[in-house]
This record gives C-alpha cells, sequence and structure tokens, in this order.
C-alpha cells in the first residue's frame, strides 16, 4: 500500500466520501458564512460607567446573574451534543464551534455588568441545589454512557431532537431577555440585552431551520424532536441552575399572570408553527413540572 | 501565574490566511509526501471536537477555565483545519463536511463508544483522572508546535511555511495551558502522578493514531521524525513531558516513533 501512489487513492479528489451523493444534510443556513462573522469580545459595548450612574436594582442583579449561569452553562449542552451520534454531524460541529463563543463573550458582557456592580464574581456557581437539581446532576455524569451507545443505534434521527431542543433553548432565551428587558426599563442595559437578542436569533434560525429539515425528512425523526423537548427537559433551566433559581428568576420578569402568558407564547410559539413539533410547548410544561404556573391558571 | 485563561480568551483568534498569496500553491505545488502529512494534520485538526469530548466527560467542564479553554481551543482548532483544508483544496484534494462525516462514520463504533469508555474511567478514577488528561494533552500541543515546525522547515515553501508558523504559535499556547494545568494538578496529587505516568506510558501514542490508518501515522512520523533533526526533535519532547511532576525519565516519543524512525534509516541506507 504504501508504494502506491498518495494522490491515486482519490476519487475526485476524496479518500473517504463517496463521490455520488452528499451525507451531510444542507439547509439555507449559511454555516460558513455564520463561522466567519463570529462576534467576539461584546465588553465594548458595554456602559460601565452608566450602570455606575444608574445602577440595577439587587433583584435585576440577581436576574442577570440567572442569564449569566444559563449562558455559561454552554459546554454541559455541548457534551450532550458530542458525546451521541451527532457529533458525526461535521456541519452541525462546525456551527456549534462558533456558538460556543459567542455565547462566552455573551455570557461574558453581563459578567461585566455584574462586575461594575461590585459583585463578585471570581468563584464558582453556589446554588441552593434541592435533592432533585442533585439527581439531575448525578444523572447526568451518567449520562454520556448511556447517550453514545443509543443514540449511535438510531442514527441520524435523533439528530432532530438535539436541534428541536436547541431550537426551544434559543426561542425560550430570546423570550426571558425580552421579559427581563422590559422588567428592568435600563436603557444601557436594553442596548446591550438587544444587541444579545440579535445574536441569539441567528442561533434560533440554525435550529429551527436544522430542526424543520429534519423533521419533514423522516417521521422518526419528528418523533425523537418531540419527545426531545416534551421529557425531562427545561429549556430555560440547564442541568446544575437550580429549580429555586429557576423559579425566583420566572417570578421576578413576569410578575403578573399576564407576563408569565406572554413569555410562554413568544417561547414556544416557533414550534407551535411547526406542524410536526406543534403541541409540544417545552417551556409550559417545565413551568408546570417545576410548579411555576398551575396547569390551568392561565385560562 | 503562569496561564492567563482571561488573556488567552481575549487574544484568541482564527488563524488567518487571506494576506497570503494562496496562488504559490498552483506555480509551486506541494509534493505527495507533504500533501499527505497535511491531510493527515487536517484530519487530527477537526477531530479536535472529539478529543474536547473526551474532557467533556470528566467532571472538568464544570471548571470555568478548563470550560472557557476549551471553547477557544476547540475553535482555533477548527480554524487550523479549514486552513489546511484550503491549502489542500488547491491541489485538488477535497476536506469538506461530507469528507469529515464520511471519516467519522468509517471509525465506527470504537470511536461511537469512546464516551462510554472515558466515562466509566473518569467515575472510576475521579478527579485525578483530569491530571491525566491535561498531560496527554501537553504532549499532543508539544507534539503540534514541533509537527508544524518541522514540515514548515523541511518543505521550505515560501507560503507554506508561513501558514504552518502561524498555526504553531496558536499551539504553543495551547502548549502554555495544558502544561500548567497538568504541573499544578500532579503536583497536588501523587495518585494523580502514577495514574498519568501508568496511562502515557503504557497507551500514549502520536496525536491521531486510532482514528486514522496506522500506515498514514507511520508516514508522517518518517516524514516529520526520521533523521538526525528528527531525532533531535523527538528527544526535546521526551525532555518537556520528563519535566512534568512525576514523569521523569519517560521517553514516551522515543518509543512510539521508534519503528517509524527505523524503518526511515533503513530506506535511507538502501537508497
Ligand atoms: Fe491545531
Ligand atoms: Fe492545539
Amino acid at each position: 500500500m504504501a508504494e502506491e501512489p498518495y494522490l491515486a487513492l482519490h476519487r475526485q479528489g476524496r479518500l473517504y466520501g463517496p463521490t455520488d451523493q452528499e451525507l451531510v444534510l444542507r439547509t439555507p443556513f449559511e454555516v460558513q458564512q455564520f463561522t466567519l462573522d463570529a462576534q467576539g469580545s461584546l465588553r465594548a459595548e458595554v456602559d460601565t460607567r452608566a450602570f455606575q450612574k444608574h445602577p440595577l436594582s439587587p433583584e435585576r442583579l440577581r436576574d442577570l446573574q440567572y442569564l449569566w449561569d444559563v449562558e455559561r452553562s454552554t459546554m454541559g449542552q455541548v457534551r450532550h451534543v458530542v458525546v451521541s451520534y451527532t457529533n458525526k454531524e461535521s456541519r452541525v460541529a462546525a456551527f456549534l464551534t462558533t456558538w460556543a463563543y459567542e455565547r462566552h463573550w455573551i455570557a461574558d458582557a453581563y459578567q461585566a455588568i455584574l462586575e461594575a456592580h461590585g459583585q463578585d464574581v471570581s468563584g464558582p456557581v453556589v446554588h441552593d441545589h434541592l435533592f432533585l437539581d442533585r439527581v439531575e446532576m448525578a444523572l447526568d455524569t451518567l449520562a454520556p454512557m448511556t447517550d453514545s451507545v443509543w443514540t449511535n443505534l438510531f442514527g441520524e434521527d435523533v439528530v432532530a431532537g438535539q436541534m428541536a431542543r436547541g431550537w426551544s433553548r434559543e426561542a425560550s432565551m430570546r423570550a426571558a431577555i425580552q421579559a427581563f428587558d422590559d422588567a428592568a426599563g435600563h436603557p444601557e442595559l436594553s442596548a446591550l440585552l438587544q444587541r444579545v437578542v440579535r445574536l441569539k436569533r441567528v442561533h434560533e434560525r440554525f435550529f429551527a431551520v436544522e430542526t424543520g429539515e429534519r423533521v419533514r425528512r423522516s417521521p422518526r425523526a419528528a418523533a425523537f424532536a418531540r419527545r426531545y423537548v416534551s421529557f425531562g427537559f427545561n429549556p430555560m433551566r440547564p442541568v446544575g441552575v437550580s429549580r429555586n433559581a429557576f423559579r425566583e428568576f420566572i417570578a421576578s420578569v413576569c410578575p403578573t399572570v399576564h407576563d408569565t402568558h406572554l413569555l410562554l407564547q413568544q417561547a414556544d410559539e416557533p414550534l407551535q408553527r411547526t406542524p410536526e413539533t406543534a403541541g409540544t410547548e417545552p417551556l409550559r410544561r417545565a413551568l408546570e413540572r417545576d410548579g411555576v404556573v398551575n396547569r390551568y391558571a392561565l385560562f | 501565574m503562569a496561564f492567563n485563561i482571561d488573556k488567552f480568551a481575549e487574544t484568541s483568534q482564527r488563524v488567518k490566511w487571506a494576506d497570503l498569496d494562496m496562488g504559490e500553491f498552483i506555480t509551486r505545488p506541494l509534493p505527495e509526501k507533504t500533501l499527505r502529512c497535511l491531510r493527515y494534520m487536517c484530519d487530527v485538526e477537526y477531530h479536535t471536537v472529539c478529543y474536547m469530548r473526551d474532557m467533556l466527560v470528566t467532571p472538568s467542564h464544570q471548571d470555568r477555565d478548563v470550560s472557557t479553554f476549551m471553547t477557544m481551543w476547540n475553535r482555533e482548532e477548527y480554524w487550523h483545519g479549514e486552513a489546511l483544508a484550503e491549502v489542500l483544496g488547491l491541489h485538488g484534494i477535497v476536506v469538506d463536511y461530507d469528507e469529515l462525516k464520511a471519516k467519522r462514520m468509517k471509525l465506527g463504533w470504537s470511536e461511537a463508544l469512546k464516551p462510554l469508555k472515558q466515562s466509566l474511567l473518569s467515575n472510576m478514577v475521579g478527579a485525578d483522572f483530569i491530571a491525566t488528561h491535561m498531560a496527554w494533552g501537553a504532549a499532543n500541543e508539544w507534539s503540534a508546535v514541533a509537527a508544524y515546525r518541522r514540515l514548515a522547515d523541511l518543505e521550505k515553501h515560501p507560503v507554506l511555511a508561513v501558514l504552518l508558523k502561524r498555526i504553531a504559535a496558536q499551539e504553543s499556547r495551547h502548549v502554555a495551558f495544558y502544561a500548567t494545568q497538568a504541573r499544578r494538578r500532579l503536583e497536588s496529587s501523587r495518585k494523580a502522578q502514577r495514574l498519568t505516568r501508568f496511562a502515557l506510558r503504557k497507551f500514549w501514542a502520536p496525536v491521531g493514531s486510532g482514528v486514522m490508518d496506522p500506515d498514514e501515522v507511520d508516514h508522517v512520523m518518517r516524514e516529520l521524525f526520521g533523521g538526525k533533526d528528527g531525532a533531535h526533535e523527538i528527544d526535546r519532547l521526551d525532555h518537556n513531558i520528563a519535566k512534568l511532576p512525576g514523569m521523569d525519565g519517560l521517553r514516551i516519543f522515543h518509543n512510539a516513533t521508534a519503528h517509524a524512525r527505523e524503518s526511515y534509516r533503513a530506506e535511507a541506507v538502501s537508497a
């Protein structure tokens, strides 16, 4: 083998891939362009002096801390994806590489505001974890073992499930940031939050288009998508962030039933519009499960 | 403080080549043996996401510094892959999403079950396993620096040399992180030292082994580390590892490349 000329081993320039078909699903979302446009540090856009003049209240700082914790949890989510079949999806991997990078800098911008208020940001996250939170974290540690096996048994349809979760998370966090912005009513904070929303809309679009294409192609992919966003999933609370912190955040940014209703609508609406995922309402389910809203309270 | 994570993140950039005259590769194409090395390196760079995965199954991802590093590192390595894919593309070798997926599918269950294996080990061994990962990463990054510099020197192609040295400069930053982490974690635990020493001695193989065909690993090691200068480079690499706490006397690079360097010698004699 070693004597055979190296280039002669290629078929139409390829060493491994087939020459007659595409292996990777392409959607209208331009991953290449997204990776080129990656947004780095946002610190220059955070007007720290404005916060010294008009500081955020302790409640708003706690809300911001929540958003910070969610944004910092990226690697935990990446972990779920890369241990599974989805790791073979090179185009998704290219997206996630840049997505994680942008989220790092979003978290960093939140941190800059917390620092400007003299908050200690050096230590590890300390959460008031309940028993349920601890069980969840323990299970999460074991998940790579089971996930690596069963997702590879099922193959590519699983990807739709993970993309649907990404979609629901982005849509929910977009709605949450909006609710936080409305509640805070702070111009400089708003400028940054709206900047973040613009970045997140791009992330949301990737997951939306990716989910949409996959669920339309395969009924089994659609089933995975529905199951993934329906069970054991809270789009606004990553593993490691406590139920208490989540409840406090919702109560703080949505003081009235009307506010909660609006948040739910904006978060869950995108998945409702896609026939294959309609009826899942991930955030509403999560709110009911984590005891924030009573099932009948909103009617 | 040998390594500042915030500074690392702030200065993390994708490697650039837009300012280089890539047309040089058309007028002065690279020889096959070099393309073969570049393809190897390119695949390994894109494969970083798999090394990151192995790290993520340990509790280390809850550590802020580690998680920040992995975010930046993974992206830098991705762009190393892109840069090398560009060079290969100019020689008619296609490395795109389909090619990468085909490669990963070909690896099949052996690759798919790695998280299971890593996770079992991590849960059995506990926090000391992170030290081993860091030492392992340091070894990989040290060899990446050496490999890119060697190829730049050997090939003496005006554009390739510049590009590879840019990549090597980023690899040096990766070394700084891993070596600092490894040193700190090894210093504080004798058990971590014993475990790491055992793992490196028993299992370490050049980056890309188990992912690339053995023939390819052999080719790259022969090309880059055959001959006198190569042997010198291997000694330097071993010296770096030996300086980590509890690793003195280890010769993992020497042992892992012995076969390839021997076959280089045999070829040189017969030629
Ligand atoms: Fe690299
Ligand atoms: Fe590297």
